[in-house]
C-alpha cells in the first residue's frame, strides 16, 4: 500500500525539485531574472501565449496558429518519411539487393547532422514550408527505415512459408504476415521518427516560414525573451508527447499486431 | 529513507544551480563580443591599443541578442549591440549601458535587378524578407510608412534569416530585403540585386546603427576597465578610419571577397562618437519602436546612454 | 463432434488412387566448390487416404524431401505430382505442420485458424462457424481467444493442425511435428492425429526419427538412408489400430526397423 503510493509520486519528484530550485533561485535573486525568468513569469507568458487575445502583446494568443502550422509541417514531413522509409526498409530487410543498394548511401547520409542540410535545402527548395518539410522528412527517414529493415529481417521465415502454403501470395503476404511480424520494430521506428521530427521542426522553422512553435523560440531568442523560449520548449515537449501517445493509440487501433505487442 | 534521498537530490540540484551563477572574470583577460562584419570590426583591434599586460579575447556572434545574454551572464565585459536592441533591453529593465557608438549607416534596401520594383511604392503587394525584432525591421517599417505603405497590410513581410535573404531574393522567394552590409553589396556583385534606397532619415533616426554595450554593474565596480575599453575602441576606430586598406584586408579575413568590401565601403561608417544629437536620434528610434508595439514603454535614455566615457577618451 | 459442414471436408474419400507421386527426385546442394547429393533418385507414391511415415537417421535428407514436396525448395531434377499434375510452388493442397512453432504470434488461436480463409468467397458467419468447428475438432473450444504465447506446445500444434485442416488439403506433410513435445503430450497428439485422420481421411506424410511413433501411426513406413539420401526399404504395417506398444507384433516391427536403421 505504502509502496504503491510512493511509486506513483516518484516520476514527479525530479521535475518538482527542479521547479522548486528554480523558483528559489529567482525569488532570492541568486540568478537575476533577466537571465532566468521567475517560473511564475514564465507561467504568465505561457498563459497569454495560449489563451490570450491576439493584440494584447507580441505573442498573445498565437498558440493555436503556431501549433497548427507546426503540426502541419511535422505531419507532412513525418508522413513523407514513413511513405519512403517503411516500404524501403521492409524491402531492404528481405531483399539483399535492395539492402546492398541502399546501405552505403543511407549510412553515410545518416552521419550528416541535420543543420548542415539547411543551407542546401534553401537552395533547392527556397524559403517556405517545403524546406522545413524536407528537413523533417530527411531526419525522420532514418529511424523509420532502419527499424523497419531490422524488423523485416527478423521475421521468422516459417511464418512466410506457412503463409505461402496457405495460399497467401506475395503482396498480401507482405501486409498479412511481414508487416505484423515486424510490427514491434516498426513501432519503435515510427516513434523515434516522430520524436526526431519535432526536433528538426525547430531547425526547419529557423528561417523562411512566418510562424510555428520553433519560429517562436528562435524569434524569442533574438528579442531576449527567455520566458518565451521556455514556454516554447514546454509547449513543444507537451505536444510532442501527446503526438507520440496518439501515434501509439492510432497504430494499436489499426493493427492487431501493435495492440498485442507481438 | 526517502527523506535522505530527497535531501541529497536537493543538494545536487542546488549545487548545479550555483554553477550556473555568473563566474567571476579573470583578472587580466578582457572579453569582448561583436559580429564578424566590416562595420563591427573594431574589437578585433583593441588589443593593439591596450596596455601590455591585458589580453583582449574577441568572441564573434551572429546577432545582438546572444552577445547581450553573454554580457548579462558575465561571460563578456563588453559587447556590440544594435541601438534598437539596446533600447529593447533597457525597456525590459535589463541593466545595460551604451558607452560608445560602433557604426553608422551600413544598411540598404535591396530589390531584384531588372525587376518591376523601381521605387519604394512599387513594393506594394510584394514579399519582403525580414528578421522579427531587429533594427533592420524597424528601419524597413520606417521606410515603408514614409512612402505610404502599411507594413502589415500593403506588403507581405516574410521571415527570413539575414544569411538566407540573398538566396531568397535570387530565387524569387522574396522581392526585397533591408539588411546590413555586406549582403546588399553581395547581391549587386552577384548580379541579382540592386539598391533601391538607403534608410537614413536625418530628421528622425538618422544613420545611427550600432553601439558598444556594458553592464551597469561593470561601470559601478570597475569604471577604469570601461574607460580603458572605450579608449581602445576610439583609438581603434580612428586608426581603421585612416588605414582603410588594413581595415578591409582584415574584414576580408571573415570570408567576404576584398573586392566586394571595397565596393561596400562607401556605405559603411565606423564610429565612436556619441553626443546629444546621437541620443536624440536614439530617442526617435525608441519612439518608433513604441509606436510599432515592439516595446511597451520607453526606457530612461539618460540611464541607457553614458556619454562620459567617450567624452574622456584619450585619442 | 458436430457433423461436418461440407462433403469436401473429407477429400480423401472422393477418389481412390495415387494422390501423391514422387518421381526420381534429385537434390544437390553446392558445397565448398563441390556438390552435396542430398537426395538421389527418390521415387515413391502415396495412395489417397494413406498414412505414410518417413523415417531415417538425421542428415538423411527427409526434411529436404518434405520441403521439396511442399514446394518451398525446388528439386534439382525429378517431379512431384498431385493427382497427376506436377506442382512446383507451395499451396493449400499440400499443407505442412512444422516442427517448430509457426503460428502467427499476433493473432489469437481463432484468428490463426481463420487465416487461410482470407480472401475466400464466403460469408463472415459461415467462415466463423467453420473456424468454430475446427476449433472444437482439435479440442481447443475454450481457447479461441488466447494468444500463442499463452498456450502450451501441444496446444500450439493443435492450432497448427486446425489452421491447416480448415483448408481441406489433399496431402498433409508433417515434419517431426511432435518431436519437441514431452512424452505425454506426444502420445495425446498422436491419438488426436489418428482420430482426425480416421474422420477426415487425408493422405498424410509424416517424417519422424522416432521408430515407435512411426509404428504407432503408419500404414507404410519408408526408410531413408543417407549419403546419398534415398529410400532404402519399404515396410507395410497391417496391425489394427489402436496399436499397443507392448504387444509382440509391435515390438517385432520396432526391432526390425531399429536394425534397419543401424546399418
Amino acid at each position: 500500500m505504502h509502496r504503491a503510493g510512493v511509486g506513483r509520486v516518484l516520476p514527479a519528484v525530479i521535475p518538482a525539485l527542479f521547479i522548486l530550485a528554480w523558483t528559489g533561485a529567482s525569488t532570492t535573486g541568486l540568478i537575476p531574472t533577466y537571465l532566468l525568468p521567475h517560473p511564475l513569469e514564465i507561467a504568465g507568458s505561457g498563459y497569454t501565449y495560449v489563451l490570450g487575445q491576439p493584440g494584447e502583446g507580441p505573442y498573445a494568443g498565437r498558440f493555436l496558429s503556431d501549433a497548427g502550422a507546426s503540426l502541419l509541417r511535422v505531419g507532412c514531413g513525418f508522413a513523407a518519411a514513413v511513405a519512403a522509409g517503411l516500404p524501403l526498409g521492409i524491402l531492404s530487410g528481405r531483399l539483399s539487393v535492395v539492402h546492398r543498394l541502399m546501405s552505403t548511401t543511407v549510412n553515410a547520409l545518416r552521419a550528416v547532422p541535420g543543420i548542415t542540410w539547411l543551407p542546401l535545402a534553401m537552395v533547392w527548395f527556397g524559403i517556405g514550408m517545403r524546406t522545413t518539410v524536407f528537413l523533417v522528412a530527411l531526419a525522420a527517414f532514418f529511424p523509420v527505415y532502419l527499424n523497419a529493415a531490422a524488423g523485416a529481417r527478423q521475421v521468422n521465415p516459417l511464418w512466410l512459408q506457412a503463409g505461402a502454403m496457405m495460399g497467401v501470395r506475395r503482396l498480401r503476404g507482405t501486409f498479412a504476415i511481414l508487416l505484423p511480424g515486424a510490427m514491434s520494430h516498426v513501432m519503435t521506428g515510427l516513434r523515434l521518427g516522430l520524436g526526431i521530427s519535432w526536433a528538426y521542426l525547430v531547425l526547419g522553422e529557423l528561417t523562411g516560414v512566418p510562424n510555428g512553435l520553433g519560429a517562436v523560440i528562435m524569434d524569442a531568442r533574438m528579442l531576449g525573451r527567455i520566458d518565451m523560449i521556455v514556454v516554447g520548449i514546454i509547449v513543444i515537449a507537451v505536444i510532442g508527447r501527446v503526438s507520440d501517445l496518439l501515434l501509439q493509440l492510432g497504430m494499436k487501433f489499426c493493427f492487431k499486431s501493435a495492440r498485442r505487442g507481438a | 529513507m526517502i527523506f535522505k534521498g530527497v535531501f541529497r537530490a536537493a543538494m545536487v540540484g542546488a549545487i548545479s544551480l550555483l554553477m550556473l551563477a555568473p563566474a567571476p572574470a579573470k583578472a587580466s583577460e578582457v572579453k569582448v563580443g561583436t559580429w564578424k562584419t566590416p562595420q563591427t570590426i573594431q574589437p578585433f583591434f583593441y588589443e593593439r591599443f591596450f596596455s601590455e599586460n591585458n589580453k583582449v579575447k574577441v568572441f564573434s556572434f551572429t546577432n545582438p541578442a546572444d552577445q547581450k545574454v553573454a554580457l548579462l551572464a558575465g561571460s563578456l565585459d563588453m559587447c556590440g549591440t544594435t541601438l534598437a536592441h539596446a533600447i529593447h533591453s533597457a525597456s525590459l529593465g535589463q541593466p545595460v549601458v551604451v558607452v560608445a557608438a560602433l557604426c553608422n549607416k551600413s544598411s540598404a534596401l535591396v530589390v531584384r535587378k531588372g525587376g518591376p520594383v523601381k521605387a519604394v511604392k512599387d513594393l506594394k503587394g510584394k514579399k519582403i524578407g525580414y528578421v522579427p525584432g531587429t533594427m533592420h525591421e524597424i528601419l524597413l517599417r520606417e521606410t515603408l510608412t514614409r512612402h505610404g505603405l502599411s507594413p502589415d497590410k500593403d506588403v507581405h513581410l516574410t521571415r527570413v534569416d539575414f544569411f538566407d535573404m540573398g538566396m531568397a531574393l535570387a530565387r524569387g522567394g522574396i522581392d526585397a530585403f533591408l539588411s546590413g552590409e555586406p549582403f546588399p553589396t553581395l547581391a549587386i556583385d552577384q548580379g541579382y540585386g540592386e539598391i533601391l534606397s538607403y534608410p537614413y532619415y536625418t530628421e528622425s533616426v538618422g544613420a545611427i546603427n550600432a553601439g558598444m554595450l556594458v553592464k551597469r554593474e561593470t561601470i559601478a565596480r570597475n569604471p577604469g576597465l570601461v574607460q580603458a575599453l572605450v579608449d581602445a575602441h576610439v583609438r581603434a576606430t580612428i586608426y581603421l578610419q585612416s588605414h582603410p586598406d588594413e581595415w578591409l584586408k582584415r574584414a576580408s579575413s571573415f570570408g567576404t571577397d576584398l573586392r566586394i568590401l571595397e565596393k561596400a565601403a562607401p556605405n559603411i561608417e565606423l564610429a565612436w562618437e556619441m553626443d546629444e544629437d546621437f541620443v536624440r536620434k536614439a530617442r526617435a528610434l525608441g519612439e518608433r519602436m513604441q509606436d510599432l508595439g515592439v516595446i511597451q514603454k520607453e526606457p530612461d535614455y539618460s540611464k541607457l546612454f553614458d556619454l562620459s566615457f567617450v567624452g574622456k577618451a584619450a585619442r | 463432434m458436430s457433423p461436418p459442414l461440407r462433403d469436401a471436408a473429407q477429400p480423401g474419400r472422393k477418389e481412390k488412387g495415387r494422390i501423391l507421386e514422387i518421381k526420381r527426385l534429385q537434390k544437390v546442394f553446392p558445397l565448398n566448390g563441390g556438390f552435396l547429393p542430398a537426395l538421389d533418385e527418390v521415387t515413391f507414391w502415396a495412395e489417397s487416404g494413406e498414412l505414410i511415415c518417413i523415417i531415417g537417421r538425421s542428415g538423411c535428407g527427409k526434411s529436404t524431401l518434405l520441403k521439396i514436396m511442399a514446394g518451398f525448395v525446388p528439386p534439382s531434377s525429378g517431379e512431384v505430382l498431385i493427382k497427376g499434375k506436377p506442382v512446383k510452388t507451395p499451396g493449400p493442397d499440400r499443407c505442412v505442420i512444422f516442427q517448430e512453432d509457426a503460428l502467427f504470434p499476433w493473432l489469437t488461436v481463432r484468428e490463426n485458424i481463420a487465416f487461410g480463409l482470407r480472401g475466400r468467397d464466403q460469408t463472415k458467419q459461415s467462415k466463423a462457424a467453420e473456424v468454430e468447428w475446427f476449433l472444437e475438432l482439435v479440442g481447443l473450444g475454450e481457447f479461441g481467444d488466447y494468444l500463442p504465447n499463452e498456450i502450451s506446445g501441444g496446444m500450439k500444434q493443435r492450432v497448427a493442425l486446425a489452421r491447416v485442416l480448415i483448408l481441406k488439403p489433399e496431402v498433409l506433410l508433417m515434419d517431426e511435428p511432435f518431436a519437441s513435445l514431452d512424452a505425454q503430450s506426444r502420445e495425446e497428439m498422436q491419438n488426436l492425429l489418428l482420430t482426425l485422420w480416421q474422420e477426415l481421411a487425408h493422405t498424410i506424410l509424416f517424417v519422424t526419427h522416432d521408430v515407435n511413433e512411426a509404428v504407432v501411426l503408419a500404414d507404410r513406413i519408408l526408410l531413408m538412408g543417407k549419403n546419398p539420401g534415398r529410400i532404402r526399404e519399404e515396410i507395410r504395417i497391417d496391425l489394427t489400430r489402436p496399436r499397443e506398444k507392448e504387444t509382440g507384433a509391435f515390438m517385432n516391427v520396432s526391432r526390425r526397423l531399429h536394425e534397419a536403421l543401424r546399418d
